[in-house]
C-alpha cells in the first residue's frame, strides 16, 4: 500500500510519437514534464522498443523512437513506466496504477496522447484462439520475439496491415493471404504518387511486402473463421457491387493457425472522456475522437490538450507535429514563454493522412452484415448477436439503452471493444445511426484497478495532502 | 531461465519476458476459457480487450502487460474479471 | 377523475413503467415516452431493493402490498427480471443504535413482518463474510433485489404487448393545454395529443410541470453508485446501514450487495449532496470524497475485499421531497398527474404508484392508501 504525488508543469498521458514530442517540447521550453505510459518502455506502437534494441526490419523506426526517447529524457522529462491511468478529474488531476502503488499527479497541464486501438467488427468465430488484432500480432512479434502463428492470414482495411504483412513474412511467418477490403492499391499509389517527400517512405513500405503480391485479396472480407478451440480455416468473400459480401465469390483458406484482423483503429478517448473533453464523430477517423483546436492542440476543457490518434487517426507524422503544438501550448497554459510549433508541418503531414484515409474504403455495411444471430458481439460479457436484436426489437435505441438491457458494454473493456461492431450491426439491421454507438462511456475508473490503489490514490490528491 | 507455476505446474522462463507471449506459445493460442467455457486467446496485445486476463500470484492481470518474475504463480482458469 | 381516451406517460424509468403497465391493464391507450433509452436515468443507476425494513414508518401498509406485487409479477413474467428474495442485513456499529432496530423490528413484526435482531453470531451465520466491526445487526427476511434494467424492460414490454406504445429518445418539451384542460405534450417529433398526461419524470418532473402554475417541491440528489469486477458469491443480501440516532438518510447511508452476474455494488453517503438548480441537465462525474467513504465502508465491513478491483461508477439524479415521499395524483389544469419523489427507493414503491395512477384516472376506488402520496400536503401543488 502506497501512494506518490506528484505537483508538476505538465502531465503527459501516453508515451507514443504525440506524448513524446509533446513532452520534449515542453521540457525544452522550461517546464517541469511527467510522462505515463502503460507499456514497460515508451514508444507506443509505432517506436516500440523491443528489449534487444534495433534490430530486425523496423529497425530504422526502431531507432528513430529510441532516439527521441532519448531527446526526451535528456530534455529532462520524466517518465513513468508500466504507468496505467485510471482516473482523471479537470482539476486537473491524474490518478495512474503502476502495479500495485498509486500515482498521483496535480500538473498545471495535461496533454492526452493516448493513441488509439486496433478496431474489429465481429464475425463469426473471431472469438476463437488465433483470431487477434494486427496491432496484436506485430507486438507480439516485434516485442517478444514469438509468432502469432506460422501460417497466417491477414484481413481489414488500411496501410497498417501492409506494414504488419511485411513484418511477420521478414519474422518467419508464411503469410497466406492479405484481405484488403479496399477494391484496388490504384488510389493508394496515384496518391503517393503525388506526395514526392514521402517516395522513401512508401519504398520501405512497399518492399518489404512486395514478395507478397500474389497474396493480396483486394476488395474482399473474412467473413468467418472456424476450428474448434483454435482457428483452423477463414472464410473471405468478395464484395459485390452493393458493398455487400457476394456469396458466390467465397473462398476457404484452409491450415490458417492465426488471423490478424482490424479495421483501422479506434481513438482511445476515455480517459479525457472522464475529465469531460467533448468529441466528434467521423467513422473515417476511427469514430468518436477528441475535437481540438488544431493550433494549439487544446480541447474544450481548459488546461486539457491533446495530440495524435486520439485526436483522429492520421498516423505518426501527424502526431509528431500536433505533440509538439500541444506541448508548448501546455507549456504557455502553465506560464512559460514558448513558441508555438510547426502548424503548416502539421498541415502537411494530415494532408497525406487524409490522402491515405480516403484511398482505402473501409466496408461499414459489409461488416455489419457479417454476424450470425449466435455470434459473440461483446466479448466481455459474451453477448451475442440475437440478444441485442431482441434489445433492438424491445425498444432499446442506442448504445446505452442495449448496453441496460442486454449487458453489452458492461464488462471490463468499458465498451471499447464491442462499441464499433454495435453500431455497425445496427445501422445496417434496423437503420440506427452509428454515432449513437462506440462513445466510450465516461465511467470512472477508465480500467479496472484494485480499491485499495484508487483509495491511495485519492487520498494523496486531495489538497493538503 | 527461471521457474514459474503455471496451473501447477513448474515452467522454465526468462524472467522479464512477456507472459502472454509465453502462454501464447505453450497453449497453441490457447490461453484460458471464458465463463461459458469457451476459449480465448491473445486478442489486443496492448492491454486493451481483457481477453486474456489470469491470474497471477491470486490476482487478476493481463497477461499482455505481465513481464515474467521468477516463482511467479499463474492461474488460466479462474482470472474471469 | 375518469377520464378516457389516450394517456401520455411521460418518463420511461420503472415509475413510469409501471404505471404504464397499469394504465394499460386498466383499458387506456398508452403512449410511454423517454428523453433517452428507457431506465437509463435514476432507474438504472437504482440497486433496486424491494424492502419492508427500515424504509418509512407510515407506508408498511403500501410497502408490504407493493413487495406482494412485485413477487406476483415474478411469477407471472417467469423471472424475467431476476428477483432475488435475498433478505437484507441492517448492521449496527454502535450499541446506542440498537434501540432504534428494536423500534423498527417491533413496527414491521406488528404488520405481520418478521424482522428480528442478530446477535453477531447469528450474523456470521446469515452473512459470513461481514466480518467487520459491528456489535449487531437486524435482519429482514423477506427483502428482495430485482435486475433493474430488466425489470423496467419487462413491465415495458408487458405494456406493448396489452397495446401501449413506447417510444425512447423522445423528450416531452412542454404539455399543452387549452380551456383548463390538458390537450396533449410538445416533443421534437411532433406534438401528441392526450386526453391526460402523467409525468413521471423523476427530478425533471418539477421543471415540466412549472410552466403550468404547478410548484412542486421536488429537488435532484446526486446517486452514485461503485461495481467491482465479478466475484465468486461472497454477499448473500443486502446489507445497509441501521438508521441511527445520529440521523437517517439525510445524514448518510449505505447499501452494499452483489449483483447476480457477480460484481459487488456498493454506496455510502456521509452527507446529503443535494445538487445546484439545473444540474440535472447532464449526467456529472463521481464525487472523490463519495468514491473514498463507500471504499473505506465496504472494506472495513468485508476487509477480504480490499484487493478486488473497482469496475465502474455511475451517477444519476434521484429525485427528493421534503418528507421522502412520492408525490403521486392530479395537480394543476384538468387532466395532468404527476408520480415523483422516489427518494432513493422508487424501485419498491413502483407497483402502487401504478395502482394509484390507474385508480385515480379510472374513477375507481384505489386498492391501497393513497393518503401519504397526495399531493395537496404541498399546497403550491395546486393539487385537483
Amino acid at each position: 500500500m502506497s501512494a506518490t504525488r506528484i505537483d508538476c508543469d505538465i502531465c503527459i498521458v501516453g508515451g507514443g510519437p504525440a506524448g513524446l514530442s509533446a513532452a520534449l517540447a515542453a521540457a525544452k521550453a522550461g517546464a517541469t514534464v511527467h510522462l505515463l505510459d502503460l507499456f514497460e518502455r515508451p514508444g507506443g506502437q509505432y517506436f516500440m522498443q523491443p528489449a534487444a534494441g534495433a534490430h530486425g526490419p523496423a529497425r530504422r523506426q526502431i531507432a528513430a523512437g529510441g532516439r527521441l526517447i532519448a531527446a526526451a529524457r535528456a530534455a529532462g522529462v520524466t517518465v513513468h513506466e508500466n504507468a496505467e491511468v485510471f482516473g482523471a478529474y479537470a482539476d486537473p488531476v491524474i490518478y495512474a496504477r503502476v502495479g500495485e502503488s498509486a500515482l498521483t499527479l496535480r500538473p498545471k497541464a495535461v496533454v492526452i496522447a493516448t493513441g488509439a486501438h486496433d478496431r474489429v467488427a465481429p464475425f463469426p468465430g473471431w472469438t476463437l484462439p488465433g483470431v487477434m488484432t494486427p496491432g496484436a500480432g506485430q507486438r507480439l512479434a516485434k516485442l517478444h520475439g514469438t509468432l502469432p502463428g506460422r501460417r497466417v492470414v491477414l484481413a481489414g482495411c488500411g496501410p497498417f496491415l501492409m506494414v504488419v504483412a511485411g513484418q511477420l513474412r521478414a519474422a518467419g511467418c508464411d503469410v497466406l493471404r492479405v484481405v484488403e477490403a479496399t477494391p484496388s492499391p490504384r488510389a493508394l499509389l496515384a496518391g503517393i504518387a503525388r506526395h514526392p517527400a514521402r517516395w522513401g517512405e512508401a519504398l520501405r513500405l512497399l518492399t518489404p511486402v512486395a514478395p507478397l503480391a500474389g497474396r493480396f485479396r483486394f476488395g474482399a472480407v473474412v467473413t468467418a473463421a472456424a476450428g474448434d478451440d483454435h482457428v483452423r480455416s477463414v472464410t473471405i468473400a468478395r464484395l459485390g457491387a452493393d458493398g455487400l459480401p457476394d456469396e458466390r465469390a467465397r473462398e476457404t483458406i484452409a491450415d490458417v493457425d492465426a488471423l490478424l484482423v482490424g479495421h483501422g483503429f479506434r481513438p482511445s478517448i476515455e480517459v479525457p472522456r472522464l475529465l469531460g473533453c467533448a468529441i466528434d464523430f467521423d467513422q473515417d477517423a476511427g469514430g468518436h475522437h477528441l475535437r481540438i483546436d488544431r493550433a494549439t492542440g487544446a480541447t474544450s476543457v481548459p488546461g486539457i490538450f491533446a495530440a495524435g490518434e486520439v485526436t483522429g487517426v492520421a498516423g505518426a507524422r501527424p502526431a509528431l507535429a500536433a505533440g509538439t503544438i500541444a506541448g508548448l501550448a501546455a507549456a504557455r497554459h502553465a506560464g512559460f514563454a514558448a513558441g508555438k510549433g510547426d502548424e503548416r508541418a502539421l498541415a502537411r503531414a494530415l494532408d497525406f493522412a487524409l490522402m491515405l484515409r480516403r484511398a482505402y474504403r473501409v466496408p461499414y455495411r459489409a461488416l455489419g452484415r457479417l454476424p450470425r444471430p449466435e455470434t459473440v458481439l461483446c466479448r466481455c460479457e459474451e453477448i451475442d448477436a440475437a440478444t441485442v436484436a431482441a434489445a433492438h426489437a424491445d425498444g432499446a435505441r442506442d448504445a446505452a439503452g442495449i448496453k441496460l438491457w442486454t449487458r453489452a458494454g458492461m464488462g471490463p473493456c468499458q465498451g471499447r471493444g464491442c462499441g464499433f461492431g454495435l453500431g455497425l450491426q445496427l445501422a445496417e439491421t434496423a437503420g440506427l445511426d452509428p454515432a449513437a454507438f462506440g462513445a466510450n462511456p465516461s465511467r470512472f475508473p477508465a480500467r479496472p484497478v484494485p480499491l485499495s490503489v484508487v483509495a491511495d490514490a485519492l487520498a494523496a490528491g486531495e489538497d493538503g495532502a | 531461465m527461471s521457474d514459474i507455476t503455471i496451473d501447477g505446474e513448474t515452467v522454465a522462463a526468462t524472467a522479464g519476458d512477456n507472459l502472454g507471449a509465453l502462454l501464447h506459445r505453450l497453449g497453441d493460442a490457447r490461453l484460458r476459457a471464458t465463463l461459458s467455457g469457451a476459449p480465448r486467446g491473445l486478442f489486443c496485445g496492448m492491454g486493451t480487450c481483457f481477453d486474456c486476463v489470469v491470474l497471477v500470484d491470486g490476482k487478476p492481470a493481463r497477461a499482455c502487460l505481465t513481464a515474467i518474475r521468477p516463482g511467479m504463480v499463474v492461474e488460466r482458469q479462474g482470472g474471469q474479471p | 377523475m375518469g377520464v378516457s381516451g389516450h394517456i401520455v406517460v411521460a418518463g420511461a424509468g420503472i415509475t413510469g413503467a409501471a404505471t404504464a403497465l397499469a394504465l394499460t391493464e386498466a383499458g387506456f391507450a398508452v403512449t410511454l415516452l423517454d428523453r433517452a433509452a428507457a431506465g437509463s436515468a435514476v432507474s438504472g443507476a437504482s440497486l433496486a431493493c424491494l424492502g419492508t425494513h427500515m424504509s418509512s414508518e407510515i407506508e408498511l401498509p403500501q410497502l408490504i402490498w407493493a413487495t406482494r406485487r412485485w413477487a406476483e409479477w415474478d411469477r407471472r413474467f417467469a423471472g424475467a427480471f431476476h428477483y432475488r428474495r435475498c433478505g437484507q442485513i441492517r448492521f449496527i456499529e454502535h450499541e446506542a443504535d440498537i434501540p432504534v432496530a428494536e423500534h423498527w423490528i417491533a413496527l414491521e413484526r406488528a404488520a405481520g413482518l418478521t424482522p428480528e435482531l442478530l446477535t453477531r453470531e447469528r450474523l456470521r451465520r446469515v452473512e459470513p463474510a461481514l466480518t467487520g466491526p459491528l456489535v449487531a445487526a437486524s435482519w429482514s427476511p423477506t427483502d428482495a433485489l430485482v435486475n433493474p434494467f430488466l425489470a423496467v424492460r419487462c413491465l415495458i414490454s408487458a405494456a406493448v404487448a396489452a397495446g401501449a406504445r413506447f417510444r425512447s429518445h423522445c423528450p416531452v418539451e412542454a404539455i399543452d393545454v387549452a380551456g383548463g384542460r390538458v390537450t396533449g405534450v410538445v416533443t421534437p417529433g411532433g406534438r401528441i395529443a392526450a386526453d391526460a398526461v402523467v409525468v413521471t419524470g423523476g427530478p425533471w418532473t418539477a421543471e415540466l410541470v412549472a410552466p403550468l402554475g404547478v410548484a412542486l417541491p421536488i429537488l435532484p440528489r446526486k446517486a452514485q453508485c461503485l461495481a467491482t469486477i465479478r466475484q465468486p458469491v461472497t454477499i448473500r443480501g443486502v446489507v445497509g446501514g441501521c438508521k441511527s440516532d445520529h440521523g437517517g438518510v439525510d445524514a448518510g447511508y449505505t447499501q452494499i450487495q452483489q449483483s447476480e452476474a457477480g460484481q459487488i455494488l456498493f454506496n455510502t453517503v456521509l452527507a446529503g449532496g443535494l445538487a445546484e438548480a439545473g444540474a440535472q441537465g447532464h449526467v456529472p462525474e463521481v464525487d472523490r470524497r463519495f468514491v473514498l467513504d463507500s471504499i473505506d465502508t465496504l472494506t472495513r465491513l468485508f476487509p477480504a475485499l480490499r484487493a478486488v478491483e473497482l469496475l465502474r461508477s455511475w451517477v444519476r439524479y434521484e429525485a427528493v421531497t421534503p418528507d421522502d415521499r412520492f408525490i403521486v395524483g392530479a395537480v394543476g389544469p384538468a387532466g395532468l398527474l404527476v408520480a415523483a419523489g422516489d427518494n432513493g427507493t422508487g424501485f419498491c414503491r413502483a407497483p402502487v404508484i401504478g395502482e394509484v395512477i390507474a385508480a385515480a384516472l379510472s374513477g375507481r376506488p384505489c386498492a391501497i392508501d393513497s393518503a401519504p402520496y397526495d399531493p395537496g400536503r404541498f399546497p403550491a401543488a395546486g393539487a385537483t
